[in-house]
């Protein structure tokens, strides 16, 4: 049957895990709409907005979402969080869930590379730009983590000591 | 109205502001200034020739903003007392004619040059060369019981960024009510405030600033019912007109009221379930709605001629002044304090002050005829009787021991405590129909001079042992 | 303001670092001195930290900012998301005084300390509040008189509007670029799309087609209502989400047209007078047209 039994779902238990992993706000939601109506994940078609999302969890639902990849499309834009009546700040439960998912490593390969490259070069984004940053006038290297060891081995320090080290990604 | 301002037995005062209020049930003095109208209304007729010559324009409040009065006026057709004033603050003072000056005499005519407000007058109401006082007349009144009923406001549109308020087509329900008004400033025809066209589709957008936490948390409870009423009307005067209702919900509790709104969506309107996030503005000067409708879970855009924000209603920014005066509380959203919320609901803290209509709380017409009823009687039975009953637990001075150092006065919060001779000394006084039994008074008093009855320190103290005691 | 220190964050010196190039010439020309803020770091971007373990993202962002206040300047940024991290960051961090103290706490780890003096900034704050538009506008020596431009201000300098140190009046119709590109001549019509998402950051990474579909809307929405001569943003990776997507849909035969995309200080160094192949030299959507006519002699409003 294409029905979900309700008072099955422990709703209790997946709100204090959203709370517990920042998303504070999700008590607070009515459900309004507002944040959906301007969400860039709602207006291209995502399975999940940030109101759904809201949604799932308060009637309990939690594992279920964890392969969707929608919560990693967000763009952090924030809009949603300006508009919402209820001062839910739907960015961060969509970040909260996030954090879930990404502590299960329910990642892409793409988010794994990012860490990666925190990690060893300090710059997410990372690509050999030398011959462009010459190209313009610039010296090879950026004055950052790229072109100061210590400074990498700080950011280096700091990660380490996070629950991300247990993760294995770097 | 008009049958209140012809009851022999009511006094009408308009124009008039509450400066200050003493005494207590029974034996109120209320001092009222008549505000200066500049116009003298034993001459007045109303019939507004005045109101046409004076060159000055200033948004005109009634129709919220949407067109303009001139410094004299008359605020609104049905007026009661249907009477002129002039804006002092806005008047112009045409052909030198401050008031209190005499005017300049015509060398070509030899007849003096008057204002052009004072040469319309065909009743000869508007002197300016009489001295009148800005201050206007202090009235002192002696009343027994009082009803507050100092009604709301509603919110500007200009608190809300996302919803282009920058936009002249962008209107408040309140403008919308003006522009369907026959006496409004289009004559009743419903036109964009653009271009003066007829809009071809209009889009509701419910619970702005009501319900929301950044303004006010409370539901204004009327907005559902007065935007399905106003998208009825249209419905029914221009059937080619769309329109589209964004709701959070639908709020339709009352006698006939959810038959009302079901019957809307047979007439063809829209309901959409979902609160818009944002207005885009199109070129052409039309509005796009970005909307959700959460009952298909999808993003949903309206393109509108004309969009109307139900804003919220919220209390007049003096409630506060007006609160002190009359020693009222207010509620967590600024509204009057009922007594009781179920079983006191026209009462106040303060005996012989009554509350009816949205000073004490959002409510639609009928809710507030049943509760100015209600207040109405209320009010009128210590009238009736001569006499009130008061509470046994309230403070009493033991003037013995009192040494009249006054430190209990101001704390009062009722203004119950005063200091009276008492054989020949000056000792507080509490005046029981005011106070409350607080009990403020009879802790701070240093000589022990004031008991709360019902709770002397030998009645707290043996309360205590009970609690305490094992048995 | 004498000096400010500059964060570069990962797409401005390593994939567009022409714009990193412009912003170095023209603080300094407009009187406010750059100061590196050397072995800065990621910031960290939302993919990374802030999306594991919200205090390694606070400990990472801190550290970033305590290199500026280590030198005693303001931070500014030319990246939007760099701008939204490290904002959100310092008003968490800020607001919360037992965030504050796991913050303390981790960077003991490496021997530094917050004490909370530095503010963020985003270039564009600074241009607009700092050193206003008399200023710009008095080093204009190519006019941009009779051109059209879009702009595209960029999401995380709008919203939450709570965390900003500097506010647009109306956040959901900006009016800080529109000004700063209107003080170098130019036109900047308002546009219905104006302050939407270009799709950039995660949704691209995630489903590239969910986020050109974005792109394409907004740039459509420009082209059919405005019709710019050139796209100018304050956001770095709008910048190259811009540039790249018309790439693509023209090489997919999507679009007919081609509308070049500066960032605001790319666009400010040729106006004023800055070489080319400096400030404005990498991109996908063709420029060199638009920039020779922007510094050609019929422009030219002041002589050097
Ligand atoms: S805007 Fe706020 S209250 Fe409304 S659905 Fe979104 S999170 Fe919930
Ligand atoms: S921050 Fe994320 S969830 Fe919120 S509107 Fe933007 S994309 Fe949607």
């Amino acid at each position: 049957m294409n029905v979900i039994n309700v008072t099955s779902k422990n709703r209790q238990e997946a709100i204090e895990k959203i709370i517990a992993l920042g998303g504070e706000g999700i008590v607070r939601c009515i459900q309004c709409g507002a944040c959906a109506s301007v969400c860039p994940l709602a207006r291209t078609g995502f399975t999940l907005n940030c109101k759904k999302l809201i949604r799932l969890i308060q009637t309990g639902h939690w594992e279920e979402m964890i392969e969707d990849p929608s919560t990693w499309a967000c763009v952090a834009c924030n809009r949603c969080t300006e508009v919402c009546p209820r001062d839910v700040k739907p960015s961060e439960i969509i970040f909260a869930y996030r954090r879930f998912q990404a502590m299960e490593l329910a990642i892409s390969t793409s988010a794994t590379m990012s860490q990666m490259n925190l990690y060893m070069k300090g710059h997410a984004v990372f690509s050999e730009a030398a011959q462009l940053r010459q190209k313009v006038g610039l010296p090879p290297l950026p004055p950052t983590t790229l072109s100061d060891e210590k400074a990498l081995k700080e950011v280096q320090t700091l990660l380490e000591n996070s629950p991300m080290a247990e993760l294995g990604l770097f | 109205m008009v049958q209140v301002s012809t009851n022999p037995n009511i006094q009408l005062l308009t124009y008039s502001e509450v400066e200050e209020v003493s005494g207590f049930v029974g034996n109120f003095q209320v001092k009222v200034r008549k505000k200066q109208a500049w116009v003298d209304w034993e001459k007045c007729t109303g019939c507004g020739e005045c109101t046409e010559k004076c060159p000055v324009k200033v948004p005109n409040e009634f129709n919220a903003g949407l067109d303009h009065r001139g410094a004299v006026y008359i605020q609104f057709p049905q007026a009661v007392p249907k009477k002129a004033v002039i804006d002092i603050n806005n008047c112009i003072n045409c052909a030198g004619r401050k008031f209190g000056t005499e005017p300049r005499i015509s060398k070509r005519t030899g007849k003096p040059i008057l204002a052009p407000c004072e040469r319309a007058c065909p009743a000869g109401a508007i002197n300016r060369s009489l001295p009148l006082s800005p201050e206007g007349e202090v009235l002192e009144l002696k009343v027994g019981t009082i009803i507050v009923a100092t009604g709301f406001k509603v919110m500007e549109k200009d608190w809300f960024k996302e919803y282009a308020p920058q936009h002249p087509d962008v209107i408040t329900a309140l403008q919308l009510e003006r522009l369907m008004s026959a006496t409004g400033p289009t004559g009743g025809k419903i036109l964009r405030p653009s271009n003066q066209k007829k809009p071809k589709v209009i889009s509701f957008i419910s619970c702005v600033g009501s319900r929301d936490a950044k303004y006010h948390t409370y539901c204004s409870r009327v907005c559902c019912m007065y935007m399905i009423k106003q998208a009825r009307i249209i419905k029914e005067k221009y059937p080619d007109i769309e329109i589209y209702m964004h709701f959070m919900d639908v709020r339709t509790p009352g006698k006939d009221y959810d038959e009302y709104y079901t019957a809307a969506i047979e007439k063809g309107i829209t309901f959409l379930r979902g609160k818009p996030g944002g207005i885009e503005v199109l070129p052409d000067g039309r509005l796009r709605v970005m909307g959700y409708d959460a009952n298909l879970d999808k993003d949903i855009e309206v393109d509108a001629d004309l969009v109307v924000l139900a804003t919220a209603m919220e209390v007049p920014e003096d409630i506060k002044q007006l609160a002190q005066k009359l020693s009222l509380s207010l509620d967590a959203s600024g509204f009057f304090k009922e007594l009781h919320p179920k079983l006191k609901p026209v009462e106040t803290a303060v005996e012989g002050v009554f509350l009816a209509g949205c000073c004490q709380g959002p409510k639609d017409i009928p809710d507030t005829v049943s509760q100015a009823k209600g207040a109405a009687a209320a009010a009128a039975v210590p009238l009736a009787q001569g006499k009130v009953t008061i509470e046994p637990t309230i403070s009493e001075v033991d003037p013995q021991r009192c040494s009249g150092c006054g430190l209990c006065v101001p704390l009062c919060p009722y203004h119950a405590i005063s200091l009276r001779e008492y054989q020949g000394k000056l000792r507080a006084k509490i005046e029981f129909t005011q106070c409350k039994g607080c009990g403020v008074c009879a802790a701070a008093c240093p000589s022990k001079a004031i008991i709360l009855h019902g709770f002397t320190d030998e009645q707290i103290e043996a309360q205590v042992e009970a609690l305490t005691s094992c048995w | 303001m004498e000096k400010i220190g500059l964060f570069l964050g990962c797409n401005i010196p390593l994939k567009a670092p022409d714009i990193e190039q412009s912003i170095r010439k023209v603080f300094p020309a407009l009187g406010v001195e750059i100061v590196d803020l050397v072995g800065a770091s990621c910031c960290p971007a939302w993919g990374t930290a802030p999306s594991f373990d919200i205090d390694t993202w606070l400990a990472l962002s801190i550290r970033n900012i305590v290199l500026a206040e280590e030198q005693g300047v303001d931070l500014m940024t030319g990246c939007n998301s760099c701008f939204g991290v490290l904002s959100e960051a310092k008003h968490l961090v800020d607001h919360h005084p037992e965030k504050r103290k796991v913050v303390e706490q981790k960077l003991a780890l490496i021997e530094k300390q917050y004490k909370g003096t530095a503010q963020v900034y985003h270039v564009m704050h600074v241009l607009y509040k700092e050193i206003g538009l008399d200023r710009i506008a008095e080093k204009v020596k190519y006019t941009l008189k009779q051109l059209r431009v879009a702009v595209q201000t960029g999401c995380h300098l709008l919203w939450p509007s709570e965390v900003m140190q500097v506010k647009e009046q109306n956040p959901f119709y900006p009016t800080m670029l529109k000004e700063l590109c209107e003080a170098l001549g130019a036109d900047a019509p308002h546009y219905s799309k104006l302050e939407s998402c270009c799709g950039m950051g995660a949704m691209r990474s995630t489903d590239q087609e969910k986020s050109l579909s974005l792109a394409k809307e907004k740039l459509l929405c420009m082209k059919e209502e405005i019709d710019p001569d050139m796209i100018v943003t304050t956001c770095s990776s709008c910048y190259l989400q811009f540039d790249g997507a018309q790439k693509i849909f023209r090489d997919r035969g999507e679009i007919d047209f081609s509308i070049p995309v500066f960032y605001y200080t790319q666009l400010l160094a040729l106006c004023m007078g800055f070489d080319p192949s400096e400030v404005a030299a990498l991109s996908q959507t063709p420029r060199e047209e638009i920039i020779s006519r922007i510094q050609s002699k019929a422009r030219m409003v002041k002589e050097d």
